[in-house]
């Protein structure tokens, strides 16, 4: 390779550069001190390592420090507040402990009027049927078939507004004194009178019951075959009749013809206490008698048991081989 | 002596490897920047602790070659940019001052190089004194070869401007 002459004397000035024994000395030293160096030098890393782990743990346990008050901050602050909330109600029922007993027995003084009021509300319903209009020639047998308008009893309307007194009088009461309804106490007219017992609490014993059929066939007459039967004899009837008015509907607006009538009566007195019609649909008018009046309510009844009402009251003329007649002439087949 | 790298990183030997295959060249390269031998040899040392305390192995002598290299690089660069350095003068050329008449034409070319800009003097330097490749250049100073040839012709010719009768050079370029 051909140096140029320049080139040449660059070099030669750099290599005249005398580089001092001291270099050399001074790095053996450092090569003797190497090791010590290099010992240095790890724990110096060592340190930086150490540190700046110690410094990521001291950061992470600060983090999960700070996110643990915060935490428990929260938490004790939903504590605190929940039992402040608990020692607020505990605080208003101990406040309110007394009033609430007042209240409670005032509930229950309440109640106990609301019975009365029930009672009270049987009395006018039956004061109410007074006034209402009754059908009194299924009663009387008239020879012919009754029609019977099936009227939306005033009493019920009075009924509801009864109970709406009697709620409004609750409220009252539940407000304030029990002694409010003495004015309109009903007991005194209810200890005078004999409440007229449920039909499924007639003694059937006591009872005798006369059917009448509103129809003609094979013999039978309307209005005039008449059959009275008592105790054990009309039982059937009974209970049938009370299990219908148990479970069935009140139906208003209806009108239909009465294929049958029962008049249930005290058996000692005579006196008449219900008086049923089954229709030739499907609706039992039952009609509820007290000193005071009557009270009637139409039944809206299911196939089921208003045929077998009136399966039962059929066989008491008929026989049952007649009875698809019986069923076909009712319906006007 | 070691003639060739016999020793790995970590070895016993290792570091003595490195003052004897580079000590030279890391001196002289620090001293195109610092101007001064002596902060030359301590920049040097200070490359060889750098080294020491590196604690992991080069890929390659290649690697090594240019972490040397750029590290005496960036020491002397640190070592300008000092404020002791900026308030002082040295001895020698503040004597070399006095006796400008006593150059020797040697001293005035590389006087010339030395006056060159950091960029074109470090390519210059390396190239023609280390004998160093555009790519081994490339790789100490972190310059593209692209980059490196350039500066090499521009420093070239700004020899040839500053020095009376230009700078020769027959060498081929790689």
């Amino acid at each position: 390779m051909k140096m140029s002459k320049s080139i040449k004397d660059y070099k030669d000035a750099m290599d005249s550069i005398k580089i001092s024994d001291s270099f050399y000395k001074r790095t053996e030293l450092l090569l003797k001190e190497k090791n010590e160096i290099l010992l240095e030098t790890k724990p110096a890393v060592m340190r930086h390592r150490i540190t700046a782990a110690a410094g990521a743990i001291a950061a992470c346990i600060i983090c999960v420090v700070g996110a643990r008050l915060a935490l428990n901050s929260d938490s004790s602050g939903v504590i605190t507040e929940t039992a402040l909330e608990t020692i607020e109600s505990i605080t208003v029922e101990e406040e309110t402990a007394s009033p609430v007993i007042d209240v409670t027995e005032t509930e229950e003084d309440a109640l106990d009027e609301a019975v009365e009021y029930d009672d009270e509300e049987d009395i006018a319903e039956d004061e109410s049927v007074g006034v209402a209009p009754t059908n009194t020639n299924a009663d009387a047998g008239a020879g012919v078939a009754a029609v019977v308008q099936a009227v939306e009893a005033p009493a019920t309307e009075k009924d509801n507004t009864s109970e709406k007194v009697t709620t409004a009088v609750q409220t009252e009461k539940t407000e304030s004194a029990v002694e409010e309804p003495v004015e309109e106490e009903p007991l005194d007219l209810a200890v005078g009178v004999p409440d007229m017992p449920l039909l499924s609490e007639l003694e059937s014993s006591n009872i005798t019951a006369e059917i009448t059929p509103y129809f003609n066939m094979d013999g039978i007459k309307s209005g005039e075959s008449s059959v009275k039967q008592t105790g054990v004899e009309c039982v059937d009837i009974i209970d049938c009749v009370a299990e219908i008015s148990r479970k069935s509907k009140e139906i208003s607006n209806y009108s239909f013809v009465s294929v049958f009538s029962v008049s249930l009566s005290d058996k000692n007195s005579g006196e008449t206490l219900y008086s049923i019609y089954v229709t030739d649909k499907n609706a039992v008018v039952i009609t509820k008698h007290s000193p005071d009046g009557q009270h009637r309510v139409t039944y809206g009844v299911n196939a089921e048991d208003f045929e077998n009402l009136r399966h039962m009251l059929y066989l008491r003329f008929g026989s049952e081989e007649n009875y698809e007649l019986f069923k076909n002439l009712v319906s006007g087949k | 002596m070691y003639s060739e790298k016999t020793v790995a990183y970590g070895d016993d030997g290792y570091i003595q490897y490195v003052m004897d295959a580079y000590s030279q060249t890391l001196i002289r390269l620090c001293y195109t920047y610092v101007r001064n031998i002596c902060d030359a040899e301590d920049i040097t040392q200070d490359v060889l602790l750098s080294l020491m305390k590196r604690g992991k192995p080069f890929d390659s002598t290649e690697h090594e070659k240019a972490w040397l290299l750029r590290t005496a690089i960036n020491k002397s660069k640190n070592h300008l940019r000092s404020g002791w350095i900026k308030r002082t003068v040295p001895m020698n050329e503040a004597d070399a001052s006095e006796a400008d008449d006593s150059l020797d034409e040697k001293n005035q070319v590389m006087e010339a190089v030395l006056s060159l800009p950091e960029k074109y003097r470090t390519v210059i330097h390396l190239f023609y004194y280390n004998g160093y490749s555009i790519k081994e250049i490339s790789a100490a100073t972190g310059k593209k070869p692209a980059t490196v040839g350039t500066l090499l012709a521009r420093g070239r010719t700004m020899l040839k401007k500053m020095m009376i009768g230009g700078f020769d050079e027959d060498e081929q370029v790689d």
